[in-house]
């Protein structure tokens, strides 16, 4: 009886489906006709719909402009590389910080902790990034000013000024402003997880890093395998706003990515089909990239984003 | 609940501390924040305030409380979230019930039709035009129509579905209930915790935006909170220039952006920031108990 | 394209803080002022002739509406409702207009690109001028799609007595398109009509010093890049402190933008223009190594802070308020508040002009701010009633039009002299305009405002706080440095196959010198500094600074061609 019902088809389940297919053919799938844009030559055309008509096909043009663009090479090498040590440290984050969260017992402290924690999601990286270079200036900011008490230092160091230093204050910085919402997520499958699986653990004697280990983290696997995949799949993706406030012409060896190179020599010159190929090329970057780690997460974790 | 001892080991005190520390640190911007806030602008540009104001003013909030605009921005805002949030949730969550069934058809072909609009889009102007033929552009539903799905939430939604034991949806097939009611008698009830988040995350969404006010809407009536307060910062960049009109100092104007960005932060965020116990409280105690037993 | 002699495109082009150009009077020299009577009748017989004339406008004054898209995130009607303050209420009344602006949240251009590509654009929009050559192109587009309508044709069709009266024949030809028609109209700019012979403007840039602090180490020469350094220094070392805080010996401006550099060019005499009349690149001039030789100097003299390369404006302002700062090399009218606010603390701290020169001793040519005028307005095809638009653009543009917005009501907010030849606003009106302008909304329709027309009718200021910090008032003593025509801006022919791949390169070239500039001022050494100066300059050649040299130097001779002159170049006009 279970079997045949689930190779029969199933109209009610595939008609809610559907509805979200239909709603992806109106509000993307139609617009995709702009990707034409990055295969013409349409830089600084203004009458768009009608270019798209009338303008001849250039192949691939404007995906070689980019590939041979003289900085292609750093922009590429900077968004990884600061994806990457971002990936490592910002992805785990969250996860460790809700394990922790959920060990607290006194739910008052549970509770204002998070609430506080998740306050500065509401800042913009504008404020909030001001906020980073004060604390960080060379002239009197904080963090120099202590290092300077405790001896650690003798001349300020300025922070901002040195591109070694960018990767760490852009993920450390991220790390901060984002913690406390990107543990929401954990936190709700933390607590979708059935009690009785921690009763029968007491039961057996399971201490509370076993409980841990053996319980709370298997159940959250799966959330943490879809936002995983997701995120290496924004492999070339950069928290715009972020970099653009905290990027300086001295850091910009290690500080210029993708977005904000793009940003200063298309977007704000009308270059639609240069800009356009950029995100084409980013998209099918990405688009490989969930492949591939989905794929190889269903063959050896089993799980995967559906 | 299962364990009453409260005595504390050495892992508590050590993860007490930390958790102290992180809070500490986080909620400094907002310290920082709302000190800037009460200050008086032309006074702050002095640098120093960290903590406290150190000339008390309510100027910034004047300036914002002064202005119609920000009584339209509210109302839209709140009459967006308020529609937006639970009409997206639930055409998300029951196309992710339908998405996370393993009998659904072409289940493949469809999940990589939903992942492929994660990455591509056609930009900006097609989708303009897009909503400009279906009559959206100028109106208040397009703050509702083009968000009631999202394909990140579906998948967040379904991952949740697919770990609600088989059991209950079989016994209530046995028991002749339809997949609607199995939905939204049984699953939804099972998914608080992350109803819950995907709520709060659709609930800031709509809260926070500003992007579709300002490039589909061109009618004052329609402007939104996010962008009212957007457009004030820009526009106090001009009151910042106006000191350049001779004027005696005692009518100089005090007011600066920065005092003035921080007081629209205030504003903007503390209603949503109200809300969130709300929310916590699915994220806290919001625990199956007994689900498997039905 | 026709060009027309002595034409004085003499521009405000650096945007921040133009507008606010309502009450800078003294933006003329003294002696202009003075030498004003001459100009005096004009003003008299124009502002009666107004009751006379029978204006096109006037023909029809029944309510009527206009969509109008100023495309300036941080632009507002300052006033109330439509036709609840004072300006707007005149401007209903006299013309029957309703205006309903509206304005994007961004600078980013989207808003606009949109309207474009959607055809939603309003009835008229307000852009940057050519001075932006995106715009330049932008607008070009437009009319040739049809998109905005040529003024030639509606004033011929509606209101043909317009060319004569509010019309500046020099300013609308110099706007005109391939086609000759001319579909913009701008403000701020400066007609030879309206300008007074030998008048020249105070430059944009302008480097500033610290005069309690300049008298307190004994006055010293600064005009010799030895003497600057040297001076600064001796602050540094001598002052130490103020209020307790170190003192910045020199503040560069923003990194970000290119202005971190520009104006210590224009002082060091950098040329845009050899003796055979061709384009000069100011990149590759020896004034401007020496420029940044001069700034790398003072960083390794300690008297350039590292924090300077961070700073964004903000901390900036914070500094210039907190009056650390010694020596600016900024632009006065960006600071006008923190200097006030430093000013109110501390009226010694004043900052006062420095005559700093080459090594060569060349007079400084101080030019950047002129530019091809600043807004500029146009009507579109989906106007729905362009001749009421046209009247409505006539009456602002008439110097009725012009008393009303930028004055408000004889009496009320304004009051002339004896020989109606001085305005000074009323107390009313002064407070009102610091307090934003909500009630009577002076000033705030600035679209199409000559203020060239309207300069010489401001009384000159009088109380110290202005004298001290009024950006006009401070950079005064170096108008007589300014170089007011010229082309070195170039006129870009937007149909040109080249234009957007040049646009394009020198988007790069510029993003490259940014960061460049600010590698090479921290150089420790001598021949860190050649290697990265000669690195910078191999970059700018990969990236095709040749080719851009080379069509600059069209666009620069098409400039001078349009204006009749020969030379552009200030210290060649003599020759």
């Amino acid at each position: 009886m279970n079997k045949t019902s689930s190779t029969k088809f199933n109209f009610p389940v595939f008609f809610m489906a559907m509805l979200g297919v239909v709603f992806l053919v109106i509000f993307n799938y139609l617009p995709m006709f702009g990707i034409i844009i990055a295969f013409k030559d349409m830089d600084g055309v203004i009458n768009i719909t009608k270019a798209l008509v009338t303008k001849p096909f250039v192949g691939f043009q404007n995906f070689i402009d980019f590939l041979n663009d003289k900085y292609f090479r750093d922009v590429m090498i900077n968004t990884i590389g600061l994806n990457v040590f971002q990936l490592v440290l910002s992805f785990p984050a969250p996860i460790i910080f809700a394990l922790l969260l959920n060990e607290v017992r006194h739910l008052g402290f549970k509770k204002t902790v998070q609430t506080i924690t998740y306050f500065p999601y509401f800042v913009s990286w504008v404020v909030f990034g001001g906020i980073v270079i004060s604390m960080l200036s060379s002239d009197n900011g904080i963090i120099n000013v202590v290092l300077q008490k405790l001896g650690l230092i003798k001349e300020p160091i300025s922070f901002l000024a040195n591109p070694n230093y960018f990767w760490s204050i852009a993920t450390v910085s991220g790390i901060i402003k984002g913690l406390g919402w990107g543990a929401v997520i954990y936190l709700a499958a933390i607590a979708g997880i059935d009690v009785e699986q921690y009763e029968a653990a007491i039961i057996d004697g399971a201490n509370r890093f076993q409980r841990m280990l053996y319980i709370t983290l298997p159940g959250i696997l799966s959330t943490i395998v879809i936002l995983l995949l997701l995120s290496i799949s924004n492999l070339l993706n950069s928290s715009f706003d972020q970099i653009y406030v905290l990027q300086n012409q001295l850091n910009l060896d290690r500080s210029e990515v993708i977005d904000t190179y793009v940003y200063k020599i298309g977007i704000s010159e009308m270059r639609y089909s240069f800009t356009t190929a950029v995100g084409v090329f980013k998209s099918f970057i990405a688009f490989l990239l969930l492949w591939g780690s989905n794929t190889l997460s269903k063959k050896y974790l089993n799980r995967g984003i559906y | 609940m299962f364990k009453r001892k409260s005595s504390l080991n050495k892992f508590d005190y050590f993860n007490y501390i930390f958790l102290i520390l992180i809070s500490c640190i986080t909620i400094y911007p907002f310290i920082y924040v709302l000190a800037g806030s009460f200050n008086q602008g032309t006074d702050y540009m002095n640098g120093g305030v960290y903590l406290f104001p150190r000339v008390f003013s309510l100027d910034n909030y004047k300036m914002i409380f002064n202005d119609n605009r920000l009584y339209i921005g509210f109302k839209n805002t709140i009459a967006r979230t308020l529609i937006g949030t639970p009409a997206g949730v639930f055409f998300t969550a029951m196309v992710s019930y339908g998405m996370s069934r393993k009998d659904l058809k072409f289940k493949k072909q469809i999940y990589w039709f939903n992942l492929f609009t994660l990455f591509f889009s056609g930009g900006l102007i097609p989708y303009f035009l897009v909503l400009k033929t279906l009559s959206l552009n100028n109106s208040f539903w397009v703050y509702i129509v083009p968000n009631l799905y999202s394909v990140f939430n579906m998948i967040i939604f379904a991952n949740y579905f697919r770990e609600i034991p088989e059991e209950i949806h079989e016994s209530a097939v046995v028991d002749g209930a339809r997949e609607f009611t199995i939905f939204w008698k049984l699953y939804l009830p099972l998914s608080k915790p992350v109803l819950a988040t995907i709520a709060l995350w659709v609930g800031v969404f709509h809260w926070n935006s500003f992007f579709d006010s300002m490039l589909f809407t061109t009618d004052p009536k329609l402007q939104t909170l996010q962008l009212f307060l957007v457009k004030l910062i820009k526009e106090a960049s001009l009151g910042q220039g106006q000191a350049n009109i001779r004027v005696p100092a005692h009518v100089m104007s005090t007011i600066s952006i920065t005092t003035v960005r921080y007081a629209a932060i205030v504003v903007s965020s503390i209603p949503i920031f109200m809300l969130y116990p709300f929310v916590q409280k699915y994220l806290v105690k919001g625990v199956m108990l007994g689900s498997v037993k039905g | 394209m026709k060009s027309v002699k002595g034409i004085a495109i003499v521009i405000l082009a650096i945007m921040l803080l133009t507008l606010v150009a309502c009450g800078k009077s003294s933006s003329t020299t003294n002696e202009a002022q003075k030498g004003e009577t001459g100009e005096t009748k004009t003003n008299e017989s124009s502002t009666n002739d107004v009751a006379d004339t029978k204006y096109f406008y006037q023909k029809d004054t029944s309510p009527f509406t206009v969509d109008w898209y100023v495309d300036l995130s941080w632009w507002k009607w300052n006033g109330q409702e439509w036709g609840e303050d004072l300006v707007s209420s005149i401007i209903k009344e006299k013309t029957g207009a309703t205006i309903n602006f509206m304005t994007p949240a961004s600078d980013d251009g989207q808003q606009l690109a949109t309207m474009i590509a959607s055809n939603t654009l309003p009835d008229v929009i307000t852009i940057e001028g050519w001075w932006k050559n995106k715009n330049r192109a932008l607008t070009n587009k437009l009319a040739a799609e049809g998109m905005i309508l040529a003024y030639n044709d509606l004033i011929e069709k509606y209101a043909p007595e317009m060319m004569n009266t509010v019309i500046r024949k020099d300013v609308f030809d110099w706007y005109a398109e391939d086609d000759g028609k001319t579909y913009l109209l701008p403000n701020y700019a400066y007609s030879s009509e309206d300008l007074l012979s030998g008048e020249q403007l105070v430059p944009n840039g302008c480097i500033t010093i610290r005069k309690d602090m300049w008298e307190a180490i004994g006055s010293p020469d600064m005009t010799t890049p030895e003497n600057f350094l040297n001076a600064c220094k001796r602050v540094k070392d001598e002052i130490k402190e103020y209020n307790g805080k170190e003192i910045i010996p020199m503040q560069l401006y923003e990194f970000s933008i290119r202005n971190s550099i520009l104006w210590l060019c224009q002082y060091f005499a950098t040329p845009y223009e050899d003796e055979n009349g061709n384009y000069l690149m100011d990149l590759l001039q020896p004034q401007y190594k020496e420029a940044l030789k001069f700034y790398n100097t003072a960083y390794r003299m300690g008297l350039i802070h590292d924090a300077n390369f961070t700073d964004t404006r903000e901390q900036i302002n914070e500094k210039i308020q907190s009056g650390r700062v010694f020596a600016q090399f900024t632009a006065p009218q960006d600071f006008v508040q923190q200097m006030q606010a430093l000013y109110n603390s501390d009226s010694n701290a004043v900052y006062i002009p420095v005559e700093l020169r080459n090594s060569a001793g060349d007079e400084p040519v101080l030019q950047d701010i002129r530019g091809f005028g600043w807004l500029t307005t146009a009507i579109t095809k989906n106007a729905k009633k362009p001749e009421r638009i046209l009247g409505l653009f006539e009456y602002l543009l008439s110097d009725e039009g012009l008393l009303d917005t930028q004055y408000g009501k004889e009496g009320l907010t304004y009051t002339w002299n004896e020989d109606r030849t001085i305005i000074t606003r009323t107390p009313e009106a002064i407070e009102d305009m610091a307090n934003g302008s909500k009630k009577f909304a002076i000033c705030s329709m600035m679209q199409l405002d000559n203020y060239c027309r309207r300069m010489h009718w401001d009384a000159p200021p009088t109380d110290p706080l202005t004298l001290a910090t009024n950006d006009i008032c401070v950079k005064q003593p170096m108008a007589k440095y300014s170089a007011d025509y010229n082309a070195a801006g170039g006129k870009p022919d937007p149909t040109d196959p080249r234009f957007e791949s040049m646009q394009e390169v020198a988007t790069k070239i510029e993003n490259a010198e940014k960061q460049n500039i600010a590698k090479i001022i921290i150089s420790k050494t001598d021949e860190e500094f050649e290697r990265n100066y000669n690195a910078a300059i191999e970059e700018y050649k990969s990236l095709g600074l040749d080719e851009l040299i080379e069509w600059r130097n069209e666009c620069f001779q098409n400039a001078k061609k349009a204006l009749g002159q020969k030379y552009s170049w200030k210290p060649l006009l003599n020759k």
